[in-house]
């Protein structure tokens, strides 16, 4: 009997766990993917809004620009079907460390009410404020937690220091 | 004190262990960040070239990031000296200056109207009235670095002025020719 209810509750823990990286892996696939988006119909507006944040030099604006919103994109569908989910929620963590560590410092300058640039890139659309700040955290929390979802198979549970389970 | 060094060694040890880890965990996912990395950037170029708004990937002396490839071939360079000789042969000129409203207080060429960027799709409705679309815009923002000339040049042409052009080193040149300025002089 006992034998039976721990192969139900293996079971049940099993699908919760499946369950919860299928929907945090949609749930932060989706966020990228919309965030890409119009980056990606209006790259001109979306460099204007990096040059606001006067962090980079003018010549490599545009090939950031390009860049970042293609990168969101992949790393978006990868999360989605579930490639190199690993890795992609490493990328996302760190992208997401650079977007707070700029809204932060455009903050600090005293640069609020200028475009966030994190959803849209419409000039009328999101101000940049510390709530757009604790949205970014938020969504770092979300890649912090895939990844760690993702690392806590049944191997690493026992043994998670070991290089492997990384 | 003790009790304190015993609260904070399992601390210290724990930072140590997640920088070890991060550490490791980017190392053991090097090659495959590396393509994903390289293939965004690939996309990213490759998608660039497809694109209508299609950015410029090198910047001439002139050029500003943000301005796509279509707009630059549009958008005309004048010195400031060029553009004063430009105002004061044909009045139909128009000399705009994009800077913030209180720089342009401050000093600003003289004729000059104020159509600061901040503002620009505010202000357009009442621009396009009084501007048609075939005259001759000259822009003017502060000086070398400037981007809000060429960015209002921008989005004027798209919204269909034909004859815009963008004075180089702005206002700074301005002045520095020793052309004509007028304003309040007050910081």
């Amino acid at each position: 009997m006992l034998a039976v209810k721990t192969l139900v509750s293996a079971f049940r823990h099993f699908l919760l766990v499946r369950w919860v990286k299928v929907i945090v892996r949609f749930g932060l696939g989706s966020i990228f993917l919309y965030a890409a988006y119009d980056k990606l119909l209006h790259p001109n507006q979306f460099a204007e809004i990096i040059i606001d944040y006067e962090m980079l030099p003018l010549w490599i604006i545009n090939i950031v620009a390009l860049w970042l919103s293609a990168l969101e994109a992949i790393v978006g569908v990868c999360v989605i079907l579930g490639v190199w989910v690993r890795a992609n929620a490493l990328l996302m963590s760190g992208l997401m460390v650079i977007f707070i560590t700029g809204i932060v410092v455009a903050l600090a300058r005293g640069a609020e009410g200028l475009h966030c640039g994190c959803f849209s890139t419409s000039p009328d659309g999101e101000p940049r404020t510390w709530i757009s700040l604790w949205q970014e955290i938020l969504i770092l929390a979300g890649c912090v937690l895939l990844r760690v979802i993702h690392c806590h198979t049944a191997e690493t549970v026992r043994e998670p220091w070991k290089s492997e389970n990384l | 004190m003790e009790e304190l060094e015993d609260v904070r060694e399992p601390l210290e040890t724990n930072c140590v262990g997640f920088g070890y880890r991060l550490v490791i965990a980017i190392l053991k996912n090097a090659r495959r960040l590396v393509i994903i990395v390289f293939v965004s950037l690939l996309f990213g170029l490759g998608f660039n070239i497809y694109h209508p708004l299609g950015l410029p990937l090198t910047l001439s002396e002139v050029q500003r990031p943000g301005i796509p490839v279509w707009i630059w071939k549009r958008l005309r360079f004048v010195d400031a000296m060029e553009a004063y000789t430009t105002l004061q042969a044909n009045r139909e000129v128009i000399l705009i200056d994009v800077r913030d409203r209180k720089d342009y207080e401050k000093s600003h060429p003289k004729g000059a109207l104020s159509f600061p960027y901040r503002g620009f799709d505010r202000s357009f409705p009442e621009f396009s009235v009084r501007v048609p679309s075939d005259r001759v815009v000259l822009l003017l923002c502060y000086g070398t670095d400037c981007a809000l000339s060429p960015r209002v040049g921008s989005r004027l042409v798209q919204r269909g002025y034909t004859n815009v052009a963008v004075i180089k080193k702005g206002f700074e040149a301005w002045e520095k020719a020793d052309l004509p300025v007028e304003g309040s002089g007050k910081e």
